[in-house]
Protein backbone atom coordinates (compact mmCIF):
# COMPACT_ATOMS: atom_id res chain seq x y z
CA UNK A 1 0.00 0.00 0.00
CA UNK A 2 1.16 3.62 -0.85
CA UNK A 3 2.33 5.69 1.91
CA UNK A 4 0.83 9.23 3.00
CA UNK A 5 3.41 10.83 2.15
CA UNK A 6 3.90 9.58 -1.29
CA UNK A 7 0.26 10.82 -1.91
CA UNK A 8 0.67 14.06 -0.26
CA UNK A 9 1.03 17.10 -2.83
CA UNK A 10 4.66 17.58 -3.62
CA UNK A 11 6.86 20.32 -1.05
CA UNK A 12 10.02 21.56 -2.59
CA UNK A 13 11.81 18.77 -0.67
CA UNK A 14 9.83 15.92 -2.07
CA UNK A 15 10.15 17.86 -5.04
CA UNK A 16 13.89 17.77 -5.09
CA UNK A 17 14.20 14.28 -3.28
CA UNK A 18 12.48 12.98 -6.53
CA UNK A 19 14.58 14.97 -8.93
CA UNK A 20 17.34 13.51 -7.67
CA UNK A 21 16.18 9.86 -7.30
CA UNK A 22 15.48 10.68 -10.93
CA UNK A 23 19.02 11.86 -11.69
CA UNK A 24 20.25 8.78 -10.43
CA UNK A 25 18.39 6.48 -11.41
CA UNK A 26 18.45 7.81 -15.30
CA UNK A 27 22.15 7.83 -14.39
CA UNK A 28 21.97 4.32 -13.79
CA UNK A 29 19.88 3.18 -16.46
CA UNK A 30 22.38 4.76 -19.02
CA UNK A 31 25.57 2.92 -17.91
CA UNK A 32 23.57 -0.15 -17.96
CA UNK A 33 22.60 0.14 -21.17
CA UNK A 34 26.00 1.24 -23.02
CA UNK A 35 27.58 -1.90 -21.02
CA UNK A 36 24.37 -3.89 -22.07
CA UNK A 37 24.82 -2.86 -25.80
CA UNK A 38 28.81 -2.96 -25.29
CA UNK A 39 28.83 -6.88 -24.44
CA UNK A 40 26.92 -7.30 -27.82
CA UNK A 41 29.54 -6.51 -30.35
CA UNK A 42 27.30 -5.75 -33.74
CA UNK A 43 24.68 -8.34 -33.88
CA UNK A 44 22.30 -8.68 -36.73
CA UNK A 45 19.11 -9.29 -34.72
CA UNK A 46 18.12 -8.26 -31.28
CA UNK A 47 16.02 -9.07 -28.83
CA UNK A 48 14.84 -8.02 -25.57
CA UNK A 49 13.62 -10.71 -24.26
CA UNK A 50 13.21 -14.55 -24.07
CA UNK A 51 10.54 -15.16 -26.94
CA UNK A 52 13.23 -13.76 -29.20
CA UNK A 53 15.78 -16.25 -30.12
CA UNK A 54 18.22 -13.11 -30.44
CA UNK A 55 17.75 -12.15 -26.86
CA UNK A 56 21.44 -12.05 -24.85
CA UNK A 57 20.18 -11.44 -21.23
CA UNK A 58 22.63 -9.81 -19.34
CA UNK A 59 23.41 -8.99 -15.81
CA UNK A 60 23.77 -5.19 -16.92
CA UNK A 61 20.28 -5.55 -19.29
CA UNK A 62 18.12 -6.59 -16.49
CA UNK A 63 19.50 -3.71 -14.49
CA UNK A 64 18.87 -1.03 -17.29
CA UNK A 65 15.17 -2.89 -17.07
CA UNK A 66 14.60 -2.11 -13.34
CA UNK A 67 16.04 0.99 -13.57
CA UNK A 68 13.67 2.38 -16.09
CA UNK A 69 10.68 0.73 -14.48
CA UNK A 70 11.80 2.80 -11.12
CA UNK A 71 12.33 6.05 -13.44
CA UNK A 72 8.51 5.36 -15.13
CA UNK A 73 7.04 4.92 -11.18
CA UNK A 74 9.27 8.17 -10.49
CA UNK A 75 7.64 10.15 -12.89
CA UNK A 76 4.28 8.94 -11.93
CA UNK A 77 4.29 9.83 -8.55
CA UNK A 78 6.26 13.24 -9.40
CA UNK A 79 3.10 14.55 -11.63
CA UNK A 80 0.36 12.66 -9.48
CA UNK A 81 1.29 14.75 -6.43
CA UNK A 82 1.94 18.00 -8.34
CA UNK A 83 0.12 20.69 -6.71
CA UNK A 84 -2.95 21.95 -9.05
CA UNK A 85 -3.26 25.40 -8.16
CA UNK A 86 -5.30 28.25 -9.16
CA UNK A 87 -3.40 30.12 -12.25
CA UNK A 88 -5.97 32.35 -13.20
CA UNK A 89 -9.27 33.33 -13.34
CA UNK A 90 -11.76 33.22 -16.12
CA UNK A 91 -13.01 36.28 -17.04
CA UNK A 92 -16.57 35.00 -18.71
CA UNK A 93 -17.75 33.36 -15.83
CA UNK A 94 -15.16 33.72 -12.92
CA UNK A 95 -14.14 30.54 -12.27
CA UNK A 96 -10.60 30.10 -11.08
CA UNK A 97 -8.46 27.79 -13.49
CA UNK A 98 -6.98 25.47 -11.74
CA UNK A 99 -3.78 23.59 -13.56
CA UNK A 100 -0.92 21.09 -12.76
CA UNK A 101 1.86 23.54 -11.92
CA UNK A 102 5.52 23.08 -10.38
CA UNK A 103 5.87 26.07 -8.40
CA UNK A 104 9.09 25.58 -6.86
CA UNK A 105 11.64 24.99 -9.68
CA UNK A 106 11.97 25.14 -13.38
CA UNK A 107 14.54 22.20 -12.22
CA UNK A 108 11.00 19.74 -11.99
CA UNK A 109 10.07 17.55 -14.48
CA UNK A 110 6.52 19.78 -15.13
CA UNK A 111 8.83 22.26 -16.92
CA UNK A 112 10.05 19.49 -19.73
CA UNK A 113 8.86 19.93 -22.90
CA UNK A 114 6.82 16.99 -23.58
CA UNK A 115 5.45 16.29 -20.09
CA UNK A 116 1.83 16.10 -20.22
CA UNK A 117 0.28 16.04 -17.07
CA UNK A 118 -3.61 14.85 -15.91
CA UNK A 119 -5.14 18.17 -15.32
CA UNK A 120 -8.65 18.97 -13.25
CA UNK A 121 -11.83 20.14 -15.11
CA UNK A 122 -11.50 23.56 -16.38
CA UNK A 123 -14.74 26.19 -17.42
CA UNK A 124 -16.13 25.66 -20.78
CA UNK A 125 -14.20 28.97 -22.08
CA UNK A 126 -10.75 28.12 -21.16
CA UNK A 127 -8.52 27.88 -24.59
CA UNK A 128 -4.71 27.66 -23.61
CA UNK A 129 -2.31 28.87 -20.91
CA UNK A 130 0.80 30.58 -22.07
CA UNK A 131 3.41 31.73 -19.99
CA UNK A 132 6.61 33.53 -19.48
CA UNK A 133 9.63 33.51 -16.50
CA UNK A 134 11.64 36.27 -15.02
CA UNK A 135 14.67 34.01 -14.55
CA UNK A 136 16.53 36.55 -12.92
CA UNK A 137 17.04 35.35 -9.67
CA UNK A 138 16.86 31.49 -10.73
CA UNK A 139 18.43 28.94 -8.53
CA UNK A 140 17.53 25.81 -10.42
CA UNK A 141 19.88 23.60 -12.32
CA UNK A 142 17.57 21.39 -14.46
CA UNK A 143 18.93 18.12 -16.20
CA UNK A 144 17.16 18.98 -19.57
CA UNK A 145 16.49 22.08 -21.43
CA UNK A 146 13.82 24.12 -20.23
CA UNK A 147 11.99 26.26 -22.66
CA UNK A 148 9.40 28.81 -20.10
CA UNK A 149 8.92 31.84 -22.86
CA UNK A 150 9.90 35.06 -22.54
CA UNK A 151 10.78 36.52 -19.30
CA UNK A 152 7.75 39.47 -19.10
CA UNK A 153 4.18 39.05 -20.02
CA UNK A 154 3.14 39.65 -22.95
CA UNK A 155 0.39 38.70 -25.67
CA UNK A 156 -0.30 36.73 -28.92
CA UNK A 157 -2.15 39.07 -31.17
CA UNK A 158 -3.32 35.95 -33.43
CA UNK A 159 -5.14 34.40 -30.43
CA UNK A 160 -6.88 37.76 -29.19
CA UNK A 161 -7.97 37.99 -32.71
CA UNK A 162 -10.82 35.44 -32.41
CA UNK A 163 -14.05 36.99 -31.55
CA UNK A 164 -14.41 37.07 -27.17
CA UNK A 165 -11.22 36.09 -26.38
CA UNK A 166 -9.57 37.58 -23.83
CA UNK A 167 -6.40 37.37 -21.70
CA UNK A 168 -5.48 37.17 -18.28
CA UNK A 169 -2.21 37.60 -16.40
CA UNK A 170 -1.01 36.75 -13.12
CA UNK A 171 1.94 36.32 -11.42
CA UNK A 172 3.42 33.48 -8.78
CA UNK A 173 6.99 33.38 -6.69
CA UNK A 174 8.49 30.49 -7.40
CA UNK A 175 10.50 28.72 -4.75
CA UNK A 176 13.60 28.59 -6.96
CA UNK A 177 13.70 32.36 -7.24
CA UNK A 178 11.99 32.38 -10.48
CA UNK A 179 8.95 34.85 -10.77
CA UNK A 180 6.67 32.98 -13.49
CA UNK A 181 3.64 34.98 -15.00
CA UNK A 182 0.91 32.61 -16.02
CA UNK A 183 -1.14 34.09 -19.28
CA UNK A 184 -4.13 32.13 -19.78
CA UNK A 185 -7.15 32.69 -22.88
CA UNK A 186 -10.31 32.11 -22.37
CA UNK A 187 -13.07 32.82 -24.95
CA UNK A 188 -17.08 32.28 -25.17
CA UNK A 189 -16.63 29.85 -28.05
CA UNK A 190 -13.40 28.03 -28.28
CA UNK A 191 -11.85 28.67 -31.44
CA UNK A 192 -11.09 25.31 -33.62
CA UNK A 193 -8.01 23.33 -31.62
CA UNK A 194 -5.96 23.94 -34.87
CA UNK A 195 -5.91 27.51 -34.39
CA UNK A 196 -4.04 27.35 -30.90
CA UNK A 197 -1.39 26.48 -30.06
CA UNK A 198 1.50 24.74 -27.62
CA UNK A 199 0.94 25.14 -23.62
CA UNK A 200 3.46 26.63 -21.79
CA UNK A 201 6.53 25.27 -21.53
CA UNK A 202 5.78 22.56 -24.58
CA UNK A 203 7.50 22.83 -27.85
CA UNK A 204 5.46 20.83 -29.57
CA UNK A 205 1.16 21.53 -30.05
CA UNK A 206 0.06 18.23 -30.86
CA UNK A 207 -4.39 17.95 -31.39
CA UNK A 208 -7.47 16.51 -32.83
CA UNK A 209 -9.53 18.64 -35.02
CA UNK A 210 -13.43 17.95 -35.06
CA UNK A 211 -12.92 16.09 -38.67
CA UNK A 212 -10.55 13.33 -36.21
CA UNK A 213 -7.05 14.78 -37.79
CA UNK A 214 -4.63 13.91 -35.82
CA UNK A 215 -1.88 16.28 -35.80
CA UNK A 216 1.28 18.35 -34.38
CA UNK A 217 2.85 21.32 -34.69
CA UNK A 218 5.73 23.16 -33.41
CA UNK A 219 4.95 25.79 -30.79
CA UNK A 220 6.73 28.10 -32.91
CA UNK A 221 4.95 27.15 -36.17
CA UNK A 222 1.86 28.89 -36.88
CA UNK A 223 -1.26 26.93 -38.02
CA UNK A 224 -1.14 26.73 -42.15
CA UNK A 225 -1.46 29.35 -44.24
CA UNK A 226 -1.06 31.92 -40.95
CA UNK A 227 2.15 34.20 -40.36
CA UNK A 228 4.77 32.89 -37.39
CA UNK A 229 2.93 34.42 -34.31
CA UNK A 230 4.13 37.70 -32.34
CA UNK A 231 4.73 38.36 -29.46
CA UNK A 232 3.43 41.87 -28.14
CA UNK A 233 4.92 43.52 -25.04
CA UNK A 234 3.26 46.92 -25.16
CA UNK A 235 -0.24 45.81 -23.12
CA UNK A 236 -1.56 48.88 -23.05
CA UNK A 237 -4.04 48.54 -25.62
CA UNK A 238 -5.04 45.47 -24.63
CA UNK A 239 -5.93 46.67 -21.16
CA UNK A 240 -7.75 49.10 -22.90
CA UNK A 241 -9.60 47.34 -25.18
CA UNK A 242 -10.45 45.28 -22.62
CA UNK A 243 -8.61 42.12 -24.21
CA UNK A 244 -6.26 41.47 -21.64
CA UNK A 245 -7.19 41.41 -17.40
CA UNK A 246 -5.28 40.48 -15.06
CA UNK A 247 -5.25 38.88 -10.84
CA UNK A 248 -3.20 41.24 -8.19
CA UNK A 249 0.55 40.17 -7.79
CA UNK A 250 0.52 38.51 -4.06
CA UNK A 251 -3.13 36.98 -4.54
CA UNK A 252 -3.78 33.63 -5.14
CA UNK A 253 -4.49 33.96 -8.61
CA UNK A 254 -8.25 32.94 -8.49
CA UNK A 255 -9.93 36.22 -8.80
CA UNK A 256 -9.76 38.92 -11.31
CA UNK A 257 -8.84 42.44 -10.37
CA UNK A 258 -11.47 44.99 -10.81
CA UNK A 259 -9.18 47.95 -10.43
CA UNK A 260 -8.32 50.23 -13.51
CA UNK A 261 -6.66 49.25 -16.37
CA UNK A 262 -4.56 52.51 -16.18
CA UNK A 263 -3.31 50.68 -13.03
CA UNK A 264 -2.22 47.34 -14.19
CA UNK A 265 0.68 46.32 -12.05
CA UNK A 266 1.79 44.11 -15.67
CA UNK A 267 2.80 47.01 -17.92
CA UNK A 268 5.72 48.27 -18.27
CA UNK A 269 7.78 45.82 -16.74
CA UNK A 270 11.44 45.12 -18.35
CA UNK A 271 13.35 41.96 -19.10
CA UNK A 272 14.13 39.10 -21.92
CA UNK A 273 11.54 39.46 -24.76
CA UNK A 274 12.32 36.70 -26.77
CA UNK A 275 12.17 32.79 -26.09
CA UNK A 276 14.63 31.58 -23.65
CA UNK A 277 16.26 28.17 -22.98
CA UNK A 278 17.76 27.23 -19.50
CA UNK A 279 20.17 25.32 -20.91
CA UNK A 280 20.21 21.48 -19.39
CA UNK A 281 23.20 21.11 -16.56
CA UNK A 282 25.95 18.57 -17.15
CA UNK A 283 26.18 15.96 -14.66
CA UNK B 1 32.73 -5.14 -46.14
CA UNK B 2 31.65 -5.98 -48.98
CA UNK B 3 31.87 -2.98 -50.74
CA UNK B 4 35.24 -2.73 -49.61
CA UNK B 5 35.81 -6.27 -51.79
CA UNK B 6 35.75 -8.28 -48.60
CA UNK B 7 35.91 -12.45 -49.78
CA UNK B 8 32.39 -13.88 -49.36
CA UNK B 9 33.64 -16.62 -46.53
CA UNK B 10 34.97 -13.58 -44.50
CA UNK B 11 31.14 -11.68 -44.64
CA UNK B 12 30.04 -15.20 -43.43
CA UNK B 13 32.37 -15.45 -40.88
CA UNK B 14 31.00 -12.41 -39.59
CA UNK B 15 27.55 -13.03 -39.27
CA UNK B 16 27.68 -16.76 -38.25
CA UNK B 17 29.70 -14.59 -35.11
CA UNK B 18 26.55 -12.41 -34.39
CA UNK B 19 23.74 -14.93 -35.27
CA UNK B 20 23.37 -16.25 -32.14
CA UNK B 21 23.88 -19.67 -33.65
CA UNK B 22 20.84 -19.02 -36.38
CA UNK B 23 22.28 -19.69 -39.34
CA UNK B 24 18.81 -18.48 -41.43
CA UNK B 25 19.64 -15.08 -40.02
CA UNK B 26 22.98 -14.72 -41.72
CA UNK B 27 21.14 -15.89 -45.22
CA UNK B 28 18.24 -13.48 -44.60
CA UNK B 29 20.74 -11.00 -44.07
CA UNK B 30 22.96 -11.58 -47.17
CA UNK B 31 19.65 -11.57 -49.36
CA UNK B 32 18.33 -8.35 -47.96
CA UNK B 33 21.60 -6.64 -48.18
CA UNK B 34 22.78 -7.67 -51.60
CA UNK B 35 18.70 -7.46 -52.92
CA UNK B 36 18.60 -11.41 -54.05
CA UNK B 37 15.48 -13.36 -52.89
CA UNK B 38 16.25 -16.56 -51.27
CA UNK B 39 19.41 -17.34 -53.28
CA UNK B 40 21.70 -17.18 -50.46
CA UNK B 41 22.25 -20.66 -49.00
CA UNK B 42 25.25 -22.94 -47.94
CA UNK B 43 24.67 -26.91 -49.34
CA UNK B 44 26.21 -29.37 -46.59
CA UNK B 45 28.83 -31.65 -49.19
CA UNK B 46 29.42 -28.97 -51.87
CA UNK B 47 32.68 -27.38 -51.88
CA UNK B 48 33.07 -24.48 -49.66
CA UNK B 49 34.91 -22.55 -52.70
CA UNK B 50 32.16 -23.36 -55.23
CA UNK B 51 29.26 -22.19 -52.78
CA UNK B 52 31.65 -18.82 -52.42
CA UNK B 53 31.87 -18.15 -55.39
CA UNK B 54 28.25 -18.57 -56.19
CA UNK B 55 27.78 -15.96 -53.79
CA UNK B 56 30.44 -13.48 -54.91
CA UNK B 57 28.44 -13.50 -58.38
CA UNK B 58 25.21 -13.05 -56.35
CA UNK B 59 26.68 -10.17 -54.48
CA UNK B 60 28.19 -8.45 -57.82
CA UNK B 61 25.02 -8.91 -59.68
CA UNK B 62 23.11 -5.88 -58.01
CA UNK B 63 26.49 -4.28 -56.73
CA UNK B 64 25.49 -0.58 -58.08
CA UNK B 65 21.87 -1.13 -56.62
CA UNK B 66 23.24 -1.95 -52.86
CA UNK B 67 26.25 0.54 -52.74
CA UNK B 68 24.07 3.24 -53.70
CA UNK B 69 21.13 2.54 -51.28
CA UNK B 70 21.28 4.24 -48.15
CA UNK B 71 20.89 2.04 -45.41
CA UNK B 72 18.93 3.48 -42.26
CA UNK B 73 21.09 3.27 -39.22
CA UNK B 74 20.37 4.52 -35.52
CA UNK B 75 22.68 6.62 -33.36
CA UNK B 76 24.00 3.58 -30.95
CA UNK B 77 23.06 -0.02 -31.32
CA UNK B 78 21.41 0.52 -27.77
CA UNK B 79 18.91 2.55 -29.07
CA UNK B 80 17.52 -0.16 -31.07
CA UNK B 81 16.96 -2.00 -27.64
CA UNK B 82 15.13 1.45 -26.69
CA UNK B 83 12.84 1.75 -29.64
CA UNK B 84 12.17 -2.29 -29.55
CA UNK B 85 11.02 -1.82 -25.81
CA UNK B 86 9.28 1.18 -26.47
CA UNK B 87 7.04 -0.28 -29.47
CA UNK B 88 6.61 -3.55 -27.31
CA UNK B 89 5.41 -1.36 -24.43
CA UNK B 90 3.49 0.70 -25.85
CA UNK B 91 2.20 -1.65 -28.26
CA UNK B 92 2.63 0.38 -31.28
CA UNK B 93 4.06 0.16 -34.72
CA UNK B 94 7.34 2.94 -34.56
CA UNK B 95 8.80 3.92 -37.75
CA UNK B 96 11.98 6.44 -37.66
CA UNK B 97 14.11 7.68 -40.37
CA UNK B 98 17.78 6.59 -40.51
CA UNK B 99 19.90 8.43 -38.52
CA UNK B 100 24.12 9.56 -38.71
CA UNK B 101 25.61 6.33 -36.17
CA UNK B 102 28.14 8.69 -35.91
CA UNK B 103 26.79 10.95 -34.03
CA UNK B 104 26.25 8.36 -31.19
CA UNK B 105 29.38 9.07 -29.41
CA UNK B 106 28.60 12.48 -29.21
CA UNK B 107 24.86 12.01 -27.19
CA UNK B 108 25.10 13.45 -23.44
CA UNK B 109 28.74 14.68 -23.73
CA UNK B 110 29.10 17.89 -21.95
CA UNK B 111 28.79 20.96 -24.18
CA UNK B 112 27.01 18.97 -26.75
CA UNK B 113 23.03 19.14 -26.74
CA UNK B 114 20.42 17.23 -29.13
CA UNK B 115 19.15 19.99 -32.02
CA UNK B 116 15.20 20.66 -31.30
CA UNK B 117 15.03 23.45 -33.12
CA UNK B 118 13.34 23.59 -37.16
CA UNK B 119 16.05 24.22 -39.67
CA UNK B 120 17.59 21.37 -41.25
CA UNK B 121 20.82 21.10 -40.60
CA UNK B 122 23.02 18.34 -42.39
CA UNK B 123 24.71 15.99 -39.77
CA UNK B 124 28.34 15.45 -40.79
CA UNK B 125 29.57 12.07 -42.08
CA UNK B 126 33.49 12.87 -42.41
CA UNK B 127 35.65 14.15 -40.07
CA UNK B 128 36.62 16.68 -38.70
CA UNK B 129 33.68 16.49 -35.94
CA UNK B 130 31.61 13.98 -37.79
CA UNK B 131 28.32 13.23 -35.94
CA UNK B 132 27.90 16.71 -35.59
CA UNK B 133 25.78 19.36 -37.50
CA UNK B 134 27.29 21.66 -40.05
CA UNK B 135 26.76 24.12 -42.48
CA UNK B 136 29.26 22.80 -45.05
CA UNK B 137 29.11 24.91 -48.06
CA UNK B 138 30.74 22.03 -49.86
CA UNK B 139 28.57 19.40 -48.22
CA UNK B 140 26.43 18.25 -51.69
CA UNK B 141 23.48 16.97 -48.95
CA UNK B 142 23.24 21.25 -47.94
CA UNK B 143 23.54 22.27 -51.59
CA UNK B 144 20.64 19.59 -52.43
CA UNK B 145 18.43 20.96 -48.95
CA UNK B 146 18.66 24.20 -49.84
CA UNK B 147 17.40 23.57 -53.43
CA UNK B 148 14.72 22.18 -52.08
CA UNK B 149 12.83 25.29 -51.25
CA UNK B 150 10.53 27.01 -53.06
CA UNK B 151 12.36 29.22 -53.76
CA UNK B 152 15.61 28.27 -53.41
CA UNK B 153 18.05 29.41 -50.95
CA UNK B 154 21.25 30.97 -50.89
CA UNK B 155 24.10 29.74 -48.57
CA UNK B 156 24.74 33.15 -46.96
CA UNK B 157 21.22 33.78 -46.29
CA UNK B 158 20.98 29.87 -44.64
CA UNK B 159 23.59 30.57 -42.63
CA UNK B 160 21.67 34.14 -41.78
CA UNK B 161 18.57 31.99 -40.90
CA UNK B 162 20.69 30.06 -39.12
CA UNK B 163 21.85 33.22 -37.12
CA UNK B 164 18.16 34.13 -36.31
CA UNK B 165 17.52 30.89 -34.92
CA UNK B 166 20.29 32.13 -32.34
CA UNK B 167 22.71 29.41 -34.65
CA UNK B 168 26.53 29.94 -35.60
CA UNK B 169 28.66 28.18 -38.07
CA UNK B 170 32.03 27.70 -37.16
CA UNK B 171 35.14 28.37 -39.32
CA UNK B 172 35.86 25.74 -41.59
CA UNK B 173 39.09 24.58 -39.59
CA UNK B 174 36.62 22.83 -37.26
CA UNK B 175 33.98 21.43 -40.26
CA UNK B 176 31.57 24.44 -40.29
CA UNK B 177 29.68 22.70 -37.07
CA UNK B 178 26.63 24.89 -35.70
CA UNK B 179 27.01 25.92 -31.96
CA UNK B 180 23.78 27.04 -29.99
CA UNK B 181 23.25 30.41 -28.27
CA UNK B 182 24.82 28.58 -25.56
CA UNK B 183 28.10 27.92 -27.35
CA UNK B 184 26.81 23.79 -27.22
CA UNK B 185 27.77 21.98 -30.82
CA UNK B 186 24.76 19.96 -31.88
CA UNK B 187 23.91 16.44 -32.88
CA UNK B 188 21.07 15.50 -34.62
CA UNK B 189 17.32 14.48 -32.82
CA UNK B 190 15.69 11.34 -34.00
CA UNK B 191 13.00 11.87 -36.59
CA UNK B 192 9.84 9.61 -35.90
CA UNK B 193 8.08 9.09 -39.42
CA UNK B 194 5.19 7.44 -37.87
CA UNK B 195 3.81 5.90 -34.59
CA UNK B 196 0.84 3.14 -35.25
CA UNK B 197 -1.06 1.37 -32.72
CA UNK B 198 0.32 -2.21 -33.13
CA UNK B 199 -3.77 -3.68 -33.52
CA UNK B 200 -5.81 -1.01 -35.13
CA UNK B 201 -2.85 0.57 -37.22
CA UNK B 202 -4.54 3.34 -36.47
CA UNK B 203 -1.87 6.61 -35.30
CA UNK B 204 -1.13 6.72 -31.83
CA UNK B 205 -0.03 10.33 -32.08
CA UNK B 206 -2.86 11.88 -30.79
CA UNK B 207 -3.63 14.96 -28.97
CA UNK B 208 -4.26 12.73 -25.49
CA UNK B 209 -1.17 10.40 -26.05
CA UNK B 210 1.59 11.67 -28.31
CA UNK B 211 3.32 13.80 -25.55
CA UNK B 212 2.98 11.05 -23.33
CA UNK B 213 4.32 8.52 -26.16
CA UNK B 214 7.53 10.98 -26.90
CA UNK B 215 7.86 11.41 -23.14
CA UNK B 216 8.06 7.51 -22.92
CA UNK B 217 10.43 6.99 -25.38
CA UNK B 218 12.87 9.42 -24.37
CA UNK B 219 12.83 7.56 -20.77
CA UNK B 220 13.68 4.54 -23.11
CA UNK B 221 16.23 6.36 -24.79
CA UNK B 222 17.75 7.99 -21.57
CA UNK B 223 17.71 11.15 -22.98
CA UNK B 224 15.69 13.72 -25.24
CA UNK B 225 16.34 12.72 -28.52
CA UNK B 226 13.17 12.40 -30.12
CA UNK B 227 11.92 16.60 -30.01
CA UNK B 228 9.20 16.50 -32.26
CA UNK B 229 6.15 14.46 -33.09
CA UNK B 230 6.39 11.82 -36.18
CA UNK B 231 6.49 13.24 -40.13
CA UNK B 232 3.06 11.37 -40.82
CA UNK B 233 1.15 13.89 -38.42
CA UNK B 234 3.30 16.94 -38.59
CA UNK B 235 0.35 19.42 -40.13
CA UNK B 236 2.99 21.16 -42.43
CA UNK B 237 4.06 18.01 -43.85
CA UNK B 238 2.81 18.53 -47.38
CA UNK B 239 3.61 22.28 -47.41
CA UNK B 240 6.47 22.85 -49.42
CA UNK B 241 7.42 25.88 -48.76
CA UNK B 242 7.60 26.06 -45.11
CA UNK B 243 9.01 21.82 -45.06
CA UNK B 244 11.77 22.36 -48.01
CA UNK B 245 13.34 19.07 -47.33
CA UNK B 246 10.94 17.33 -44.84
CA UNK B 247 8.39 17.89 -47.37
CA UNK B 248 6.86 14.39 -47.89
CA UNK B 249 8.03 11.04 -46.84
CA UNK B 250 11.26 10.75 -45.36
CA UNK B 251 12.77 7.69 -46.00
CA UNK B 252 15.13 5.62 -45.87
CA UNK B 253 13.31 4.41 -42.42
CA UNK B 254 13.85 1.53 -39.82
CA UNK B 255 10.21 -0.17 -39.06
CA UNK B 256 9.79 -1.29 -35.04
CA UNK B 257 6.56 -4.24 -35.03
CA UNK B 258 5.85 -4.97 -30.91
CA UNK B 259 7.01 -8.49 -31.68
CA UNK B 260 10.75 -7.55 -31.39
CA UNK B 261 10.95 -7.30 -34.93
CA UNK B 262 12.90 -4.73 -37.40
CA UNK B 263 12.27 -4.13 -40.72
CA UNK B 264 13.79 -1.33 -43.05
CA UNK B 265 11.82 0.62 -45.82
CA UNK B 266 14.24 2.56 -48.47
CA UNK B 267 11.95 4.31 -50.39
CA UNK B 268 8.36 5.86 -50.30
CA UNK B 269 6.91 3.11 -52.52
CA UNK B 270 8.20 0.58 -50.30
CA UNK B 271 7.02 2.63 -47.05
CA UNK B 272 3.71 3.11 -48.69
CA UNK B 273 3.11 -0.70 -48.69
CA UNK B 274 3.93 -1.20 -45.14
CA UNK B 275 -0.10 -2.29 -43.34
CA UNK B 276 -0.84 1.64 -41.58
CA UNK B 277 0.23 2.84 -44.63
CA UNK B 278 -1.74 1.00 -47.25
CA UNK B 279 -5.07 2.32 -46.86
CA UNK B 280 -4.22 6.06 -45.87
CA UNK B 281 -1.01 6.82 -48.24
CA UNK B 282 -3.16 9.42 -50.53
CA UNK B 283 -4.34 10.81 -48.08
CA UNK B 284 -0.80 11.18 -45.28
CA UNK B 285 1.02 11.55 -48.75
CA UNK B 286 -1.39 12.85 -51.71
CA UNK B 287 1.67 14.68 -53.63
CA UNK B 288 3.65 12.13 -53.22
CA UNK B 289 4.15 10.22 -56.96
CA UNK B 290 3.15 7.30 -55.62
CA UNK B 291 -0.25 8.44 -55.16
CA UNK B 292 -0.65 10.02 -58.52
CA UNK B 293 1.10 7.44 -60.70
CA UNK B 294 0.95 4.45 -58.48
CA UNK B 295 4.33 3.09 -58.83
CA UNK B 296 7.62 5.21 -58.41
CA UNK B 297 10.22 5.20 -55.97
Amino acid sequence: MMSAERRAPLKRDDQQALIEQHRATRALYDAAMDEHAGQLSIPIEIGIDSTSTAFVDTEAYRRARAALTTMASLEEEYFRRLPRMALSCCPLCEKPLYRAFDPFGVDGLWWRSDAQPDEPPSCPHFCVLLGAVDLTACRSKPDFDVHPGPGVPHVVPRLLQHPGMVAVVSQLAMEDGAKAYPLAYFAPRRPPVQELTASWARTNFVYTTQLGVHAWRRADEPPLGKSPDVWDFALERWLADDKLRWCEPGSDSSRLSAADPASCPFVGLTGVSRPQTVVATSR
Amino acid sequence: MAAADAHPDELHAFLKMRSFGDAWLAYTYLDRAFLQKKLFMYRVGVDPADTYANWAQLIKEHRVEWERERVPELMRLRDYFSFMQFAQQERVIVVVCGANPAAGRWIGQPRIACYGGALPIPSRETAPNDGLLAADPDDARLIELLRSYDPTVSYESYVELLRAHGLKVRPANEGYVVEDEAGRLLHEPYRLHGVYDAESNETAWTSKQGERLRASLNRHLGGDLVQFGPQDNWALRNDQRIAGPFFGPQTPVLVFDRDQGIGERLSPRKLAQLEPYRFQWDDLYPDSPIAKKGSGT
